[in-house]
């Protein structure tokens, strides 16, 4: 039952994410922020477990998914693929200090654009230029916004892992 | 002798001290012009005192009555400060409620002229991508909306419905890099697509290059789409660039500030005959 609760809780958090993330692209169309994705990558280092990977990322995928223009599963498997690349280097390296945390952040951020855009050349046929600026500041926001997030999804699971 | 003194001493007094009352106020009657000088010079000694003990008190009264004023008024203060505050919310959600209906006003005139059959929606959300330019409506298939179905601001077009649920739906701006809509030029009637690229300008593509392109002509919708109506307003060229084999790239700057919607006008699909 409390196991029940606690994945529960996780995945309104989760939901929570994607709702905060239409609200403030509506209010600051252009954000740079993932916040769905910094979830995604905070659940996998934080549970140690693929299984938290796959099932938070098919989530906010499908969520975005729905509520954008774009193909169901463009933003499932880059979330997902992304999350488990995360989880592997967490089985490499200790990602306890914040530096390796940014970094991973960063890096992760810039391998889900990546991801999104070659998804969308070879899958959908679109003929994509790369904006390496706007994914540089992309990855650049979620690394820093990343850090004080992980922080706050600390203190708020904190009650509910006792 | 002495001892008469003595013992009649404060007798003495008595008469001495009524005397000098008499001879006070002999004075005082022979002289009433004038204060007399004992008088003066008491009055003189006296003033001070008078002057700081009636003074304090007073300042002490006036003092009193000031704080309590105070406390009047500082609690008539806080009370006044309140009501300002409520009544400035109130104007507030008044002006803001005035803004809305103006917008939707506009939203009726352009519904009126158009002589389509139309819904008003208001944006809900935005993309939960930052891949994507599109905007979340309050209505969906229950209030008519279907998939392509063009979507205007008052001051021009903005997009088409990409996605429907029963009550809601997702409008793909047209400053999405997915987008394109047919268009055609006011006065040189070529045709093109309008397309986005992430950050960058919306321009037309597929301009012929031996099409002569003015800069501040306007940008309609040509219809070819099948989604726009023709003839709506799209924007205004802004330049022209030579493009690949024989095309020119025509830049275009949009009427409507798809960045800031708050509603807009759905045209419902013509069931098709």
């Amino acid at each position: 039952m409390a196991n029940f609760l606690r994945s529960t809780a996780v995945l309104i958090i989760i939901v929570s994410t994607v709702v905060l993330q239409v609200l403030l692209t509506r209010y600051f169309p252009r954000l740079l922020l993932d916040l769905p994705l910094v979830a995604v990558l905070y659940l996998t280092m934080a549970k140690e477990s693929l299984l938290w990977t796959i099932l938070s990322g098919t989530v906010v995928g499908f969520l975005q998914d729905s509520l954008s223009p774009g193909p169901l599963g463009l933003n499932g498997f880059t979330k997902i693929a992304v999350g488990s690349l995360t989880y592997m280097a967490n089985t490499v390296i200790a990602i306890d200090r914040g530096a390796t945390r940014w970094g991973l952040l960063f890096v992760s951020s810039l391998l889900a654009a990546l991801l999104f855009l070659a998804l969308r050349i070879l899958f959908l046929n679109r003929n994509e230029t790369m904006d390496g600026e706007r994914i540089l500041l992309s990855g650049l926001i979620n690394a820093c916004a990343g850090l004080p997030l992980f922080y706050l999804f600390e203190k708020i699971s904190q009650p509910a892992n006792e | 002798m002495k001892q008469f003194f003595k013992t009649r001493l404060e007798w003495i007094l008595l008469v001495v001290v009524l005397i000098g009352h008499l001879v006070l106020l002999s004075t005082r009657l022979s002289r009433s012009e004038q204060t007399p000088l004992l008088r003066a010079w008491t009055m003189e000694v006296a003033y001070p005192f008078l002057k700081h003990v009636v003074g304090s008190v007073s300042s002490v009264a006036v003092l009193w009555r000031d704080y309590i004023d105070l406390r009047h008024a500082r609690e008539e203060n806080a009370e006044l400060k309140g009501q300002i505050e409520q009544y400035r919310r109130t104007v507030l959600g008044y002006e803001e409620r005035i803004r809305e209906i103006g917008r939707l006003q506009v939203l009726s005139d352009l519904e009126a002229s158009l002589g389509l059959p139309s819904v008003k929606a208001r944006v809900i959300g935005a993309d939960p991508t930052h891949w994507y330019q599109s905007r979340i409506l309050d209505k969906g298939r229950e209030a008519g909306l279907a998939r392509d179905c063009p979507a205007l601001s008052a001051d021009g077009v903005v997009g088409r419905i990409v996605q429907v649920s029963r009550n809601s739906s997702v409008l793909q701006l047209i400053t999405d890099v997915d987008s394109g809509v047919g268009v055609l030029l006011e006065n040189s009637r070529a045709q093109g697509v309008l397309k986005s690229e992430a950050g960058h300008q919306p321009f037309i593509e597929y301009v012929g290059s031996s099409e002569e392109v003015v800069v501040g002509e306007k940008v309609l919708t040509s219809g070819l789409d099948q989604i726009y109506p023709k003839g709506l307003l799209v924007g205004y060229v802004t330049d022209s660039k030579p493009a690949k084999q024989v095309f020119q790239r025509v830049g275009v700057t949009l009427s409507a500030n798809v960045s800031k919607l708050e509603e807009v006008l759905v045209l419902k699909k013509e069931p098709r005959s």
